[in-house]
């Protein structure tokens, strides 16, 4: 299962159903991170409102401002590419990795400002706010993590037929 | 796995890469820190600083100083808060926090702003009472930016807002010195 290839003998429906299943999961995830790319870089305060969010964190040193200034584009480039490569099913596994990535660096900053008792935004959809409030709670670490099991199934199992990783191959899209 | 490794990172370098170059090129980068343009004035009409009585009988020490203009104890906001009506210099108190906190409880009197309804036109009430006036912001603490937010905000509509002031310990700190508290909606603006 290992390439989202089933074994020789199993039906085209399931085969079909397979690749049906991968594509509805990536266009959700890419979704996701596509909205959240929009919100950071293209709304007017987009990058103002995630500059504070990544400030907040304390993540970084106050004099860091180039750091600051470098994740508060390069975070949202990140969601933009590889969501767009989620649906184009292009590179597919690499991409879920790279978002399972940023997922966990996510949730590691939610957990420690948590403990922090820290009153911050996430600042992970500019001011839209759903399912969760806006301020860090242990409600985005579980939506980040429902996401962060998406990109694992990705990585693990692929773009599926429906994918440019799989034009031109039979037995390997990736 | 050694591929699909290897895409990763060209994936996050060109991120990197895409993420560098907007930084550099964009018109309008984000300001990362509060500056203000008005320099912080004395309040006048205050009472002497020998010392206050607060709500739980404790008497305050002497006047604490301002340490850089903008962020001050939450002793001398209660002087600006004592200030009368009547006194021009007499500061707004402005809250930074969510709303469902500002009606849990808040200096009476105070605006309750988020910094998150900037991102259209300035709240009306902004321009209706601010213009002129100087303000005094508070959030959670000193850990909270919401009030560096705000009065970033507030600085750019360019409407004469200000000397800023932030409350460095925030709400809770008001609180803790036995302040007066107010609940429920906003009154007044």
């Amino acid at each position: 299962m290992r390439d989202a290839v089933p074994a020789p003998g199993s039906s085209r429906a399931a085969r079909v159903a397979a690749s049906v299943a991968l594509l509805m999961l990536r266009l959700a995830l890419a979704g996701v991170f596509l909205f959240a790319a929009y919100t950071k870089l293209l709304t007017p305060m987009g990058p103002l409102n995630f500059s504070e969010a990544v400030q907040s964190f304390k993540f970084f040193g106050e004099h860091d401002d180039g750091l600051v200034m470098l994740t508060t584009y390069a975070v949202p480039w990140a969601e933009l590419i590889a969501g767009v490569c989620l649906v184009l099913g292009f590179w597919t596994r690499a991409a879920a990795l790279l978002l399972g990535l940023l997922l966990t660096l996510f949730i590691a900053l939610v957990a420690s400002a948590i403990f922090r008792d820290m009153h911050i935004h996430c600042g992970c959809f500019g001011n839209f706010n759903w399912p969760c409030p806006e301020t860090v709670s242990w409600c985005k670490i579980g939506a980040n993590s429902a996401l962060l099991l998406a990109a694992m199934v990705l990585h693990s199992y692929g773009g599926g037929a429906i994918a440019l990783d799989g034009c031109g191959t039979r037995t390997k899209p990736e | 796995m050694r591929c699909i490794l290897l895409k990763t990172v060209v994936l996050l370098a060109v991120a990197i890469g895409a993420g560098f170059a907007h930084s550099k090129l964009t018109k309008h980068p984000p300001d990362l820190h509060f500056v203000p343009q008005n320099p912080a004035a004395a309040p006048t009409g205050a009472a002497p600083a020998t010392g206050t009585t607060t709500a739980t009988g404790v008497t305050q020490g002497p006047k604490p100083e301002v340490d850089d203009g903008v962020h001050i104890s939450v002793a001398r906001a209660k002087e600006f808060y004592d200030l009368p009506p009547s006194n021009p210099k007499k500061p707004i108190f402005i809250d930074a926090r969510n709303h469902d906190d500002y009606k849990d409880g808040h200096v009476p009197g105070s605006m309750w702003i988020d910094k998150k309804y900037f991102d259209g036109a300035a709240p009306k009430k902004v321009t209706d009472y601010l213009p002129g006036m100087s303000v005094v912001i508070y959030c959670h603490g000193a850990d909270c930016s919401d009030s560096e937010a705000v009065a970033k905000r507030l600085q750019s509509l360019n409407r004469g807002i200000g000397p800023m002031y932030i409350i460095k310990d925030g709400f809770p700190g008001w609180v803790k010195a036995g302040y007066p508290v107010d609940k429920g909606e906003e009154v007044g603006f």
